[in-house]
């Protein structure tokens, strides 16, 4: 218990460590994207990958990001910002999760509730990768901000794995569900 | 449930205290108490064997059925 509540110590630290570096070069690039080379490469020790991983867009964006560029929009807002979101939700389940690991909460309802919630955020990335470029191009055709954009919409390697991730993290909490309550039973029996 | 503890009627009967019970068949009185308040789902042998011992009677005087 001592190694478990040590080591999630740690464990947590190094996830605020990267929220912080994942955040923090995601705003760098906002806020320094006039400044930055038409490669659109930061370079930052440590922020620099994190950056890339940031501007370079899988599934739909891949495709729309380029368009939105020839199109006057700043891509890197209007399709990062839902990435960058969707992070800072699955960096703050690790925090919460790994903090009752230290406080020697291993199997309880706040534990399952925490992966549980990590499966679910996984799937609704996955809906919201294909959902989102659709609202940014619909708005955008909506407003008259542009009539040549074209609607995006893939289903890529990126979005199969994050679904799957989903779905066996999800499978995984509700067996722990049931294993805990197969525990409160076993409490039952004198 | 229709399975009905009556381990406090026993109790009463031999003038006995939960906290003694427990000690003599080597359960915590909590552990007890939850079988007393009819919370337990299941009972091992091995506890109805040491009640009974303890208390000096069977199993029937301390589990009873009633149609629900």
């Amino acid at each position: 218990m001592h190694k478990i509540k040590k080591v999630s110590k740690y464990v947590r630290y190094l996830i605020l460590f990267l929220a912080f570096i994942h955040i923090a070069s995601f705003a760098l690039t906002i806020l320094l994207s006039d400044k930055i080379c038409s490669s659109r490469l930061l370079d930052i020790e440590l922020g620099g990958s994190i950056y890339s991983s940031i501007v370079e867009f899988d599934g739909t964006g891949k495709n729309l990001a380029p368009v939105l560029k020839e199109e006057g929009f700043d891509s890197t807002i209007i399709l990062g910002s839902v990435d960058i979101i969707v992070y800072s939700f699955l960096y703050f389940l690790l925090f919460k999760l790994f903090g009752l690991y230290m406080r020697g909460f291993i199997f309880t309802a706040s534990n399952i509730n925490c992966i549980r919630n990590m499966g679910r955020v996984l799937m609704l990335w996955v809906g919201l990768s294909i959902i989102y470029p659709l609202i940014v191009v619909f708005i955008i055709r909506m407003l008259a901000l542009s009539d040549s954009l074209q609607y995006h919409f893939s289903f890529g390697s990126s979005e199969l794995i994050r679904l799957m991730l989903g779905v066996v993290i999800y499978v995984i909490a509700w067996i722990m569900a049931e294993a805990m309550k197969l525990n409160q039973e076993q409490e039952l029996v004198i | 449930m229709a399975i009905i503890i009556e381990l406090d009627v026993m109790l009463a009967k031999r003038k006995m205290k939960l906290n003694d019970l427990a000690s003599t068949i080597g359960i915590t009185p909590q552990n007890l108490s939850v079988l007393k308040t009819g919370k337990a789902k299941a009972i091992r042998f091995s506890t109805l064997n040491a009640i009974c011992s303890a208390l000096e009677c069977t199993p029937g005087d301390i589990l009873l059925f009633a149609e629900d």
